[in-house]
């Protein structure tokens, strides 16, 4: 994808026109990064979400509460679509290389819009056991590129 | 020869008729021990009938009628008297003619839809996990038709994620797509709809 990546300025913009329950806390606009925190509830159950973002990285997602519940013995594993580590997990949202995300793009309308569709999915995990969002896991021993800001 | 009545709303009946089945689930469950006479399905159907109202959630449809019974139930009960229900247009045709057989049972069924009502309310504020909910659905309407249930919302669900046509209300809600030919992204901006992408990841 081409263009100018966009500013913070302009993702807090856009975020607080597309979904303004996410506040924007932490503003550095020296190194162009924010938080935000919000609260939704795709289906059933309510969740705080963080997102996490600097220009030029990768967005960060996690859900502060209530805390993720694990499946042990399930085969999409304990917690799916997630990365390490185990006590403190990100939501793994795109793969990284595919391209899926650029930062042409809005948090609001790439990032945010994707974390609900991860909700609705591990909601509908703990309820049938199968993960039906579609995806695929990185192999135990791969270094995968994590979506992170650092 | 008499007209046919007109015919009520489809959604009217279908979200009413839904909730009466879901009910009579419940009650079976519940009496599936009971070797007396249990509430009577006429009974069940008189009141899914009072409680019908347009453009209710299928919960809140089953949680109006349940109430609906316990209010009438109390009331009986608080006069000493056991709950009488006849048909509206023959009076003489009497639905509760065989049970409640007593106070004690009438209020023994108000108690179980007041257990009813209460889960369905924690489900509804979003107080219960959504795997404690399978746990008390399952328990409440029993297990293969929840499973099933919640297998075919899976299903639906998880195609609209993978094809990126699942929406989502700007409060973060997910959008059913029966509601989805009203409110187009293009033409509502108060729904929004994620592009594409591949959970990837660990499984941790």
């Amino acid at each position: 994808m081409t263009g100018a990546p966009l500013s913070i300025d302009e993702q807090i913009a856009a975020m607080k026109a597309t979904w303004p329950q996410f506040a924007a806390r932490r503003i550095d606009r020296c190194s162009q990064a924010a938080r935000w925190v919000g609260s939704v509830r795709p289906q059933y159950s309510r969740y705080v979400l963080e997102i996490r973002y600097q220009v030029g990285g990768f967005p960060e997602v996690r859900v502060i509460s209530p805390v993720l519940i694990r499946m042990p013995g399930n085969p999409e594993g304990e917690l799916p679509h997630v990365y390490p580590p185990a006590n403190d997990p990100s939501l793994c949202l795109f793969d990284p290389r595919e391209d899926e995300w650029a930062p042409t793009m809005t948090l609001a309308s790439a990032t945010v819009p994707w974390a609900l569709d991860w909700l609705a999915c591990y909601e509908l995990w703990l309820m049938t056991g199968r993960w039906t969002g579609g995806g695929r896991h990185a192999e135990p021993s791969a270094p995968i590129a994590k979506e992170t800001t650092a | 020869m008499d007209d046919v009545p007109h015919q009520c709303d489809f959604v009217v009946k279908n979200t009413a008729t839904l909730a009466l089945q879901l009910l009579k689930r419940f009650r079976n469950i519940r009496y599936g021990a009971y070797t007396g006479r249990i509430p009577p399905s006429v009974m069940l159907s008189y009141y899914a009938g009072l409680a019908s109202q347009p453009n209710m959630s299928l919960s809140t449809m089953l949680v109006r009628l349940a109430n609906w019974i316990i209010r009438d139930i109390e009331q009986a009960s608080l006069y000493g008297r056991q709950l009488h229900v006849a048909n509206p247009v023959c009076t003489d045709d009497v639905f509760t003619d065989r049970w409640p057989q007593s106070i004690s049972q009438q209020n023994e069924f108000a108690s179980h839809l007041r257990v009813l009502v209460h889960a369905l309310e924690t489900m509804h504020k979003g107080e219960m996990p959504p795997n404690d909910m399978m746990g008390k659905l399952r328990e409440n309407f029993g297990d293969r038709a929840v499973t099933r249930a919640a297998d075919q919302i899976a299903a639906q669900v998880g195609a609209g994620i993978q094809q990126s046509r699942q929406l989502y209300s700007r409060r973060g809600g997910l959008v059913w797509p029966a509601a989805t030919g009203a409110v187009s992204p293009v033409i509502n901006p108060a729904v929004s709809v994620a592009k594409p992408h591949t959970f990837f990841g660990r499984k941790i």
